[in-house]
């Protein structure tokens, strides 16, 4: 039996990409394109091409993973699963009589006959009927099989928003960071901060987008929540390293989301009620059948709500609210608006917790985030191609300090436009794209960051992406990429090869990638901030190369069976030219900054069982970071040039376990989480320095009071305790009529009441931990 | 009726699973979550001061290494301070005073009459009273003999502004000396016998004449517009001439040569302190005198 394999990759139409691209990476891609082009252009005469859409017939929302098959006489198997579109595009299949069949988990499944003619480019769109009953599904990819907490292909796991939905989180609104946190190789800044760091990566070197805008610090304040709860999530593609060339300016990883569109059948939508937050969603069409809007809005309550029910202030005000138009504008054309916008404000060490006289400063910081996007997608009817436009507008503002008058301020914004292709071949898809990107950078840091002044910069970013998918050996799949991206006005270039290689046979798949990433625009945060909440972006210095990676990945998944899934994956990344603070004596909220290089390896093993009753998974992951600073006062200070020490994000074992069973219509989940401890700074103690000068008769001890002074030990030379958190849970849904249901759950966070530590002020000795017990409580009404 | 069956015992199973699955985790939960933020050290005070053979009173301040920030130093201090001279065995107990600077600030300065003697050793101890031991020795550089060639002088004697140059040679010095003063001795009116005026000199247009000294050499040229600054005119005349050199203790350099605060600073960096950080360092100043 013969599989033609074809995919298009989910995340292929969004992003990135190019316009004025310097001399020679714009010769590699321009003449890699044509050669390709030309060499697979014979291809085109002589096969047909089926594509077309899948969506649910109920709201006409498109379906994810969907196994489009073609059935020859001869039985011959062509096939491929739905993008995050719905769209499927099986290519250059001989002229032929075909049987099609479109089948996924929870539709009925859809057959049908077709004749291809030679040369034809034919368009069947597809509406499947949701349905109860189990029907044989043929994968005719495994790549697509790529949801579910095992699930794991060569760095990229998908989230879909039935995996969000398994991880209990306080109230009734599940939430893409509560399943993100969970994942092994993810280390969170813990129940408050909202700050992630991905297989070695910081957050500033992680990419967030949101139907093609990218977000900088989308992730709330309180851990369990981000700008996507899974209301408005079709699905997340999560790369923890090696993603493909599409995506750049990140050196550690992607997280690329995709919303859902409003239901264009009827309306919809939902409300909710917890101590956490308050949320609504309605949706409904516009114009049936062919343009919906979709509006969420979540506003947290734990700033009024939470403190009654733990005994202690929870400082915390958050929220976010989006909505989306799409429009179905005619065959092969579709139209969607974005806009999102999110706040969160809070005392990362609640003040009640030091002393005024010792705190000296206002630990509250704030952030908004606000992006609107357009995306325009053509499906031409005589060429075998998609084509994407995005138009994407987002901007982030951070400050810290008290509201009436912050310490320090960084804006970012970013505006372009990018357009990707997808060229459809026989043995080959091709995508290639361009875009161009405006950004501007204004910091105000009232004398932070002595490397980085006040400032307001304008930098223009183009980009260029070429990328070939090869399928021409039954179960395996090549791609092979290379990005170039400029920053004329900083004199910064650079091209990146990337690969991505998968075999896949029977219940067995060997993957890998890998290549090498830049980052021009980069974070910095002050390691005397608590969990590092405040970000200034700026330009990577001038004259100095940009911090770059080079990742590798290889990963073997076993899927034994329809309810089992296991994987490991491990991988490497190499760090050059990070900048991070540099370390002083000085008990000062400013700080220099150093070069460093650094890696990041580890292993990561996931396993998953999914059989009503019971679900359940346990994930570990193992990492090992590696930093070696190189402060030019190291030769002096340690007598060697550089100095090599675990940043404090460097958690060595990290087990998630999650257990969820179905009784009665209950739905009992328990969740236990497991990080060992982080790398710190320990001290001998302080004492007040006087500077010995060569001019000696100057050095009156009589006079001089000196200055107060840190003593630090060996940089993160130990380690905090380990984490621990249990968080228990019930939910039940009752049915009210055929169109209304209510879901009420109760639970509680860290049911041990563990005292996980947050944060140790070194000079206040003011301790803040993470979320004590916190019972909660949730009412959800939903209609549809 | 047999599927109801597996099914209700898979689900028994199951919650059995879960059930101990809680308690196992329940009991994981309860293990210290406790952290200590400062190392177990053996680093006890911070020392700084120079024994200088000028003075009269030596002073050293004494900094308790606390594990509590920004805590005035306004409380009685445990620590006892004294100085041993190694090469002839005499021990001095120092004196503590409390000092208010000028910020407000306050800080333990020990002080002792000690009279500092050329090429002996120090060992400056602060005991706390628990026995704990902070010390730092200092040896003060050795007395150089200075030989003064003659003066290869065109002026006459006793003129106020003399030219021509002379070189002296300091044997025993094989340091570059960290100061070269020259001082020009006028006769004035018998109330007032005696005005001196003094010339900086750059250590850098020293040099070593041999391994066994340092020779200098004087530019009474070079020196006139000095001297016709402050005495011109005044009809005063010249008396003599003397040379003090200021030789710094031989661990009285920055590693790596650059005095920069930010990097000397660091705890360790450029500290003589044993049991603790500072610098305890001393000066020699000596003197030649001639007349021309």
């Amino acid at each position: 039996m013969k599989f033609g394999l074809r995919r298009l990759s989910r995340t292929s139409h969004r992003h990135s990409v190019w316009t004025s691209l310097s001399g020679r990476a714009g010769r590699v891609l321009v003449t890699g394109a044509a050669v390709l082009l030309s060499a697979t252009g014979s291809n085109a005469q002589t096969g047909a091409t089926l594509r077309g859409f899948v969506t649910d017939v109920s709201d006409g929302q498109p379906l994810i993973g969907v196994n489009v098959v073609l059935t020859a006489n001869d039985g011959t198997l062509f096939g491929m699963a739905t993008d995050a579109d719905g769209f499927y595009t099986i290519a250059q299949v001989p002229p032929a009589g075909y049987a099609v069949r479109a089948s996924f988990v929870g539709y009925l499944p859809f057959e049908s006959e077709i004749e291809l003619a030679a040369g034809e480019l034919a368009r069947l769109d597809v509406r499947l009927s949701p349905s109860a009953e189990v029907f044989d599904e043929v994968v005719v990819e495994a790549e697509s099989n790529t949801a579910g907490a095992a699930s794991l292909t060569a760095g990229l796991q998908s989230v879909r928003p039935v995996d969000i939905e398994r991880i209990p989180v306080p109230g009734v609104s599940p939430d893409l960071a509560a399943y993100i946190t969970k994942m092994p190789g993810v280390i969170s800044s813990g129940d408050r901060g909202g700050q992630l760091f991905i297989r070695g990566g910081t957050p500033t070197q992680n990419a967030v987008f949101l139907d093609g805008m990218l977000l900088y610090q989308p992730f709330h304040i309180l851990g369990f929540y981000s700008a996507f709860p899974s209301e408005i999530v079709s699905s997340a593609d999560v790369y923890a390293g090696g993603f493909g060339s599409e995506f750049g300016g990140r050196i550690s990883s992607v997280i690329d989301v995709a919303t859902r569109t409003g239901n264009k059948r009827g309306f919809a939508g939902s409300a909710s009620f917890s101590p956490f937050m308050a949320t609504g969603r309605v949706e409904g069409p516009i114009l049936p059948g062919s343009v919906s809007f979709l509006i969420s809005v979540r506003e947290s309550l734990v700033d009024d709500l939470g403190d009654d029910l733990v005994g202690e202030s929870m400082p915390y005000t958050f929220g976010d609210a989006f909505g989306k138009l799409h429009a179905n504008l005619s065959e092969g054309i579709q139209a969607s608006i974005s806009a999102i916008s999110t706040h969160d404000r809070g005392f990362i060490v609640p003040t009640d917790d030091i002393p005024p006289e010792l705190l000296g400063r206002s630990d509250q910081v704030s952030w908004v985030n606000q992006a609107v996007g357009a995306r325009y997608l053509v499906l031409p009817s005589s060429l075998p191609i998609l084509a994407e436009i995005l138009l994407s507008y987002s901007r982030l503002e951070n400050e810290f300090g008290p509201e009436e008058a912050p310490e320090r301020s960084s804006k970012v914004s970013r505006s372009g436009a990018a357009v990707n292709f997808t060229y459809f071949m026989r043995t080959i898809d091709m995508k290639f794209g361009l875009s161009v990107h405006s950004i501007t950078l204004d910091n105000n840091l009232g004398g932070q960051f002595q490397s980085v002044d006040d400032s307001k910069e304008f930098v223009t970013e183009g980009a260029a992406y070429l990328e070939t998918d090869i399928k021409g050996i039954p179960g395996v799949r090549v791609t092979l990429g290379s990005r170039a991206q400029t920053f004329p006005s900083v004199g910064h270039s650079s091209i990146e090869p990337r690969f991505k290689a998968i075999w896949q046979t029977g219940p067995h798949q060997l993957s890998a990638a890998g290549g090498l990433f830049t980052q021009e625009i980069v974070g910095l945060n002050d390691r005397r901030d608590a969990g590092d909440v405040f970000t200034a972006w700026t330009v990577s210095e001038r004259g100095l190369p940009a911090p770059e990676a080079r990742h590798a990945i290889l990963g073997y998944r076993l899927t034994p069976s329809r309810h089992v899934e296991m994987s490991i994956e491990g991988f490497y990344k190499d760090l050059g030219d990070l900048v991070i603070p540099e370390w002083t004596a000085y008990p000062r909220f400013t700080t220099n900054l150093q070069p460093a290089d650094g890696t990041a390896k580890g292993l990561d093993l996931r396993f998953e069982y999914d059989r009503r009753p019971l679900y359940g998974h346990v994930t570990y992951g193992l990492s090992d970071v590696d930093y070696k600073a190189r402060q030019a006062s190291l030769p002096v200070w340690y007598g060697s040039s550089s100095v090599a020490f675990n940043p404090p994000h460097d958690r060595t074992h990290q087990l998630n376990v999650l257990g969820s069973l179905h009784v009665s219509g209950f739905k009992f989940s328990a969740q236990w989480q497991f990080g060992s401890g982080l790398p710190y700074s320990q001290a001998a103690g302080f004492d007040d320095y006087i500077l010995v000068s060569d001019t000696f008769e100057e050095v009156d001890v009589r006079v001089e009071p000196g200055q107060e002074r840190v003593i630090y030990g060996q940089p993160y030379g130990d380690r905090l305790p380990d984490y621990q958190r249990l968080d228990l849970s019930v939910e039940r849904t009752f049915a009210i009529g055929r169109r209304v249901s209510s879901t009420f759950q109760a639970g509680v966070i860290n049911a041990l009441d563990r005292d996980n530590l947050f944060y140790l002020d070194l000079f206040t000795l003011a301790r803040v931990d993470q979320l004590p017990r916190f019972p909660s409580f949730g009412i959800k009404m939903e209609f549809r | 009726m047999s599927s109801l069956f597996l099914k209700s015992d898979l689900t028994k199973r199951t919650t059995r699973l879960l059930v101990v699955f809680v308690i196992a985790f329940a009991l994981s939960g309860c293990d210290g979550t406790e952290v200590d933020p400062f190392l177990s050290t053996d680093r006890y005070f911070s020392l700084y001061g120079s024994l200088d053979m000028q003075l009269k009173t030596q002073f050293l301040r004494v900094v308790q290494i606390d594990t509590l920030f920004g805590v005035d130093d306004d409380a009685p201090i445990d620590a006892v301070v004294r100085s041993i001279d190694l090469n002839d065995g005499v021990v001095e107990v120092w004196r503590d005073s409390l000092i208010t600077f000028a910020d407000g600030t306050h800080g333990h300065v020990f002080m002792s009459d000690l009279r500092i003697k050329s090429g002996h050793t120090y060992r400056i101890e602060v005991e706390r009273s628990d026995g704990a031991i902070t010390w730092a020795e200092t040896t003060v550089p050795s007395q150089p003999i200075a030989e003064v060639g003659p003066p290869d002088v065109t002026s006459p004697p006793e003129s106020p502004l003399p030219s021509g140059t002379q070189k002296v040679f300091w044997r025993g010095l094989t340091t570059e000396p960290h100061r070269v003063d020259l001082y020009y001795r006028y006769r004035s009116i018998p109330a007032n016998p005696f005005i001196d005026v003094r010339v900086p000199y750059s250590t850098q247009s020293s040099s070593p004449n041999t391994s066994e000294g340092w020779e200098i050499t004087v530019n009474y040229n070079q020196d006139r517009a000095v001297l016709n600054e402050e005495i011109g005119g005044t009809g005063l005349r010249l008396a003599g001439v003397a040379m003090q050199v200021i030789v710094l203790a031989e661990d009285w350099v920055p590693p790596g040569g650059v005095w920069d605060p930010e990097i000397l600073s660091q705890p360790g960096v450029f500290s003589n302190v044993t049991n603790g950080f500072g610098f305890v360092g001393s000066a020699g100043r000596y003197s030649a005198e001639w007349v021309l």
